[in-house]
């Protein structure tokens, strides 16, 4: 079995951690600074633009941003890099802006053929002969391991699937790729997002590599 | 907003052990705490009093433990519009002939492969058409994607937008110039 022939939904989500001024970002003042297309500025289904919180979304992007949080989402990967882009330009116009930490959150949504596979997995996972001396039918709900590195932290989280809940044996695995530095503003801010640039690619690359461990354990 | 009627027991979801973690844990356990809402959710209510359906279902989902509801109005929409499986790749335009243009390709799927691929510049968008220029970065991916269900083949080029830093930095050099020369005083 190969597992990204089983993937069915990628997600990407790009969080900022810092101090925000919401009301500023709209999809029109992204339109001005040229960071989308007019069209898409035009087309823009905008929830709430309010000085706590805005949320709007674009043919292949989710915004929302509020005092201290600021969230792209994208699951179209032909839009993974632009989405890359857009945080980038929209944070060096935004230069004042005070930015604490962000995550490259990688969700993967998979489903499994059988009902039995999926018990299996989670049994391979974290083993259940354990738990079957005091409880009836012992099942893994989700299991979650935190790496620390040099700039964050990394967690992997394998869980039912929160957008294929109709769907049976579904699972996914959400990748919190975390980053964040001790050095004070406004260099934290160039610092940050000189992070971004540079570890794209290789947060792709652990996703990457956590999935083909995860269809290791399948297969074992 | 907090889900009241949660029989299970869960440590408070704390932004500063992962703030930029997705706290989707929260939603499927039945007990939001929405960091964005905390504050504004009476604002809210406000905002939407005109729309009762939607103040009924907010009222509704408060109560509730299925976080559906909760999750349409608050979070991010189900998914409907996702990739399948793409191969993509980052062009670089070398040359512009006429109504081709060419590009180096680096394969982003499988790294370590480039070619140089030829284009007609009827597959750009209209709203890219004007990024079109030798050296010019661009997008381009192949695959499948589903669109409400529907399972659609499509191949898509997107030109790069990003900030020119130097282009910032001489606006903000010209607003720092401004700002000086309203404080000279001339005689």
């Amino acid at each position: 079995m190969i597992l990204s022939e089983n993937r069915q939904i990628n997600e990407l989500i790009l969080i900022f951690v810092g101090k925000f001024n919401p009301a500023i970002i709209s999809p029109y003042w992204l339109v001005y600074h040229k960071l989308i297309r007019e069209e898409e500025g035009k087309n823009a289904k905008v929830e709430v633009i309010h000085n706590e919180l805005v949320k709007f979304e674009i043919d292949w992007l989710k915004i929302q941003v509020s005092k201290d949080r600021f969230e792209f989402k994208s699951t179209q990967e032909s839009y993974f890099e632009p989405l890359k882009d857009l945080a980038v330009s929209i944070f060096k116009i935004l230069n004042q802006t005070p930015l604490e930490s962000f995550g490259i959150n990688h969700l993967r949504h998979y489903t499994l053929d059988t009902a039995k596979e999926y018990y299996e997995f989670g049994n391979k996972l974290a083993p259940l002969a354990p738990w079957k001396k005091t409880m009836k039918d012992p099942k893994v709900l989700s299991l979650e391991l935190l790496d620390l590195k040099e700039n964050g932290s990394r967690r992997v989280r394998i869980q039912p699937s929160d957008s294929l809940k109709n769907t049976q044996n579904a699972f996914m695995i959400n990748i919190n790729d975390h980053f964040e530095t001790d050095l004070p503003n406004p260099q934290k801010n160039d610092k940050l997002i000189s992070f971004l640039i540079e570890s794209w690619a290789s947060s792709f690359a652990f996703a990457d590599e956590i999935e083909s461990h995860i269809e290791g354990v399948l297969k074992s | 907003m907090i889900v009241k009627n949660s029989t299970q027991q869960l440590g408070e979801w704390s932004s500063k052990e992962n703030p930029t973690e997705l706290n989707i844990d929260l939603y499927s356990n039945a007990i939001v705490e929405n960091s964005i809402l905390h504050g504004i959710s009476r604002k809210l209510k406000t905002i939407f009093e005109k729309d009762q359906d939607i103040l009924r279902e907010i009222a509704e989902s408060e109560i509730h433990t299925d976080l559906s509801n909760v999750k349409k109005i608050y979070g991010f929409k189900d998914n409907s519009y996702f990739s399948k499986k793409t191969q993509r790749w980052i062009g670089h335009v070398i040359k512009i002939e006429g109504k081709k243009f060419f590009a180096h390709l680096d394969d982003i799927t499988n790294s370590g492969t480039n070619e140089v691929g030829e284009f007609d510049t009827s597959e750009v968008s209209p709203g890219d058409l004007e990024l079109l220029e030798k050296g010019a970065i661009f997008y381009w991916s192949i695959g499948d994607t589903i669109i409400n269900g529907q399972l659609k083949k499509e191949s898509l080029i997107r030109f790069k937008r990003s900030i020119n830093l130097s282009t910032v930095e001489v606006d903000r050099i010209k607003d720092r110039a401004d700002d000086l020369l309203k404080k000279i005083s001339w005689e």
